[in-house]
């Protein structure tokens, strides 16, 4: 394999009457409309549940221009929502890979900090506190290279389906550092909400706990906190 | 009868916007650019690989599937269906494309992330590129299917640029496949003319990017309206990298860096394409993404966003630009003196030209009987291609002495300087 075209092909024919052959000029056209519709924000959760709606809002002269703005900004949103999203341009952009929705710091940057420890508790009764990668303790060059930790944090702690794998990662980690059984390990949450600017900056954690995994009689059994009960899950 | 005629100007116009012929210089140094950041990228990733791929990580395949479900059977036409109360369903499942699927054992997940290494330097260096470029693209999107939950902003861009290097002729410009070539004569050296939709695309997806986030946060993010919203960016502890002034990160300095990202990505989205505005444009996106990384932990992001920068000049301005740099370096530029009764083969001579892409060397005869150690050394130290590997002891030399043929004409008829390879930047 050279890398060199082929000199047939109409790409580096210079003779070639056509830039490019029908088929790729079909396929861009397609391309970008799926890459655009997929793109497209998703609109504000008020249309969903029908506290918002399209329209001119005729009912105070001041009323129409805002609704006319909203109209134009928000109805290709709208329209993704309702038409766009599930057309069969997903199929393309989904399995090659051209999903894109890029939403870094967007809508809003998200204003919270939050990292997860784990209590481990052994066979022998002992226990220790597990420290998952924070970012914040690691020099530079670290947290260049484990930030994929935080990213992958960030998205279980709102999956409440990823959390068994979550927990036994953490015991088998442990089991091969101490080389002891583990037989149980509870999850812990530990999440500051930045204040708005105006308001005095006082760093104060809240600490929740919210997974409990135990090894019992060789299979684990899943606990969840839900509001002030820990209730049993399946994996 | 002037209105068909000014619809076919119309169309033959965008047909050469879209789908015009040029250099693919760009592509190549994006190429060379994109390949190096997915090399780091899968480098980084391989520090950390028993916990993200495996049976025995956070992340084994059953948790994979589940996070990336199959693709729904069902689809819409855009709501037409709905006047004839028909339900669109496709009679199989599209798959994703995932290479990795099914693969449990980790040794040979390991293999597969091992071609892919492998693959992103091919295709850094331009070697097999089509093929490699290929490989690279299957593998990015496969380890991102195999793990999509630890995926951030610049494992994104990564995916769709290297998907866009595997459909673009990257490999005929900058690349060994493009020396290879030359140093046998089979392509002479001027750039190739080639269709260059692929670079179009790319321009168009860079654009959406910046506008659709630039649309978000203007019209949801009340942040991003009241102008505070780099205050909250900033005091996400566990993003914190390099000391940031407090002050710069408090009102009143806030509401200038929040409108100033948004004015900056509505002009990346749009502006951009504006060619008297496209430098400072892309100045000020080098400005804000380079602030990002240095205030903010986000691996890679703004090395591989900017890479993709020089997809808005095209090959012929980036050729200028090296010409320009080469111009401006006049003083380090030199004369290298080649054995006598020996002269460089023109396909060698050629290939010599591409690599000394700011065009500071000149060869011509002289009078030693073999290839002195430092003229062969002006020789690789000048060009510019040739830095990653020029220092290998012997290899540099061998290569010069190997573009070399007896010079059978009289010393009187020699060929002219400037017929000879004066290694002007021919860097296609």
């Amino acid at each position: 394999m050279s890398g060199q075209a082929d000199p047939r092909s109409p790409e580096v024919n210079p003779k070639s009457p056509r830039n490019a052959p029908w088929w790729v000029k079909a396929f861009v056209v397609f391309h970008i409309i799926a890459i655009t519709i997929w793109a497209l924000p998703n609109p504000p959760e008020g249309y969903a549940n029908g506290d918002l709606k399209l329209g001119i809002d005729p009912n105070s002269p001041g009323g129409i221009p805002g609704s006319l703005s909203r109209l134009i900004t928000d109805a290709p949103m709208v329209w993704k929502a309702n038409y766009g999203r599930d057309a069969f341009f997903k199929y393309y952009t989904l399995s090659t890979g051209f999903w894109q929705y890029w939403d870094m710091f967007a809508p809003n940057p998200i204003g919270y900090d939050v990292y997860c420890t784990a209590d481990v508790r052994f066979a022998d009764d002992t226990y220790i506190t597990y420290k998952y990668p924070r970012m914040y303790d690691l020099d530079v060059f670290r947290k260049y290279l484990g930030e994929r930790y935080r990213k992958f944090f960030e998205r279980v702690n709102g999956m409440p389906f990823t959390w068994s794998y979550f927990v036994r990662h953490i015991a088998d980690l442990c089991e091969a550092k101490y080389h002891k059984k583990v037989l149980g390990v509870k999850l812990w949450s530990h999440q500051f909400l930045t204040p708005p600017p105006d308001q005095p900056f006082d760093v104060k954690y809240t600490d929740r706990d919210f997974f409990v995994a135990t090894h019992i009689l060789g299979s684990w059994q899943y606990y969840q906190h839900q509001g002030d009960k820990w209730v049993a899950v399946q994996e | 009868m002037g209105g068909g005629a000014g619809m076919k100007a119309w169309l033959r116009s965008v047909d050469n916007y879209w789908f015009g012929k040029g250099s693919p210089t760009a592509l190549g140094v994006i190429r060379i650019l994109v390949g190096f950041f997915a090399l780091l990228d899968l480098l980084m990733l391989s520090v950390s690989f028993n916990d993200w791929f495996g049976e025995k990580s956070y992340v084994p395949l059953s948790l994979a599937e589940k996070y990336i479900d199959p693709l729904d059977r069902h689809f819409s036409i855009f709501g037409v269906e709905k006047l004839f109360n028909a339900h669109p369903t496709l009679p199989f499942t599209i798959p994703r494309v995932n290479l990795l699927t099914g693969i449990t054992s980790t040794p040979l997940l390991a293999i597969a992330f091992g071609v892919v290494c492998l693959s992103a330097f091919f295709t850094m260096i331009g070697l097999w590129t089509k093929l490699s470029s290929i490989v690279l693209a299957l593998g990015i999107v496969s380890i991102h299917h195999r793990n999509g939950l630890i995926l951030n902003g610049g494992d994104t861009v990564l995916r769709i640029a290297v998907l866009y290097l595997a459909l673009s002729p990257c490999g005929l410009a900058c690349s060994v496949d493009r020396l290879r070539a030359l140093w046998k004569g089979r392509v002479g050296p001027e750039a190739p003319q080639v269709s260059l939709w692929t670079q179009k695309l790319l321009q168009y997806n860079l654009a959406l990017c910046y506008f659709t986030t630039f649309w978000l946060k203007f019209g949801q993010g009340s942040h991003w309206r009241d102008l505070t919203a780099t205050y909250y960016a900033a005091h996400i502890n566990e993003f914190q990298r390099f000391p940031v002034p407090e002050f710069m990160n408090r009102p009143p300095v806030v509401y200038l860096t929040s409108i100033l990202t948004l004015v900056i990505e509505l002009a990346l989205g749009t502006l951009v394409f504006y060619k008297p505005a496209r430098r400072w444009v892309l100045l000020g996106g080098l400005g804000l993404h380079g602030f990002i990384e240095y205030s903010m932990n986000i691996p890679l992001f703004a090395f591989i966003i900017c890479s993709l920068y020089v997809c808005f000049y095209s090959g012929e301005e980036i050729a200028d630009f090296f010409k320009r740099v080469g111009r401006a370096m006049n003083k380090w530029a030199t004369v290298v003196s080649l054995p006598r009764g020996t002269r460089l083969r023109t396909s060698a001579a050629n290939g010599l030209a591409a690599v000394d892409a700011l065009g500071l060397v000149l060869y011509k005869p002289g009078l030693s009987e073999e290839l002195p150690a430092q003229e062969v050394k002006k020789s690789w130290t000048r060009s510019l291609a040739t830095w990653p590997v020029g220092w290998i002891p012997g290899l540099w030399k061998g290569v010069l002495t190997r573009s070399l043929e007896v010079n059978d004409e009289p010393a009187n008829k020699a060929r002219p300087e400037g017929a000879a390879p004066t290694v002007s930047a021919q860097i296609g």
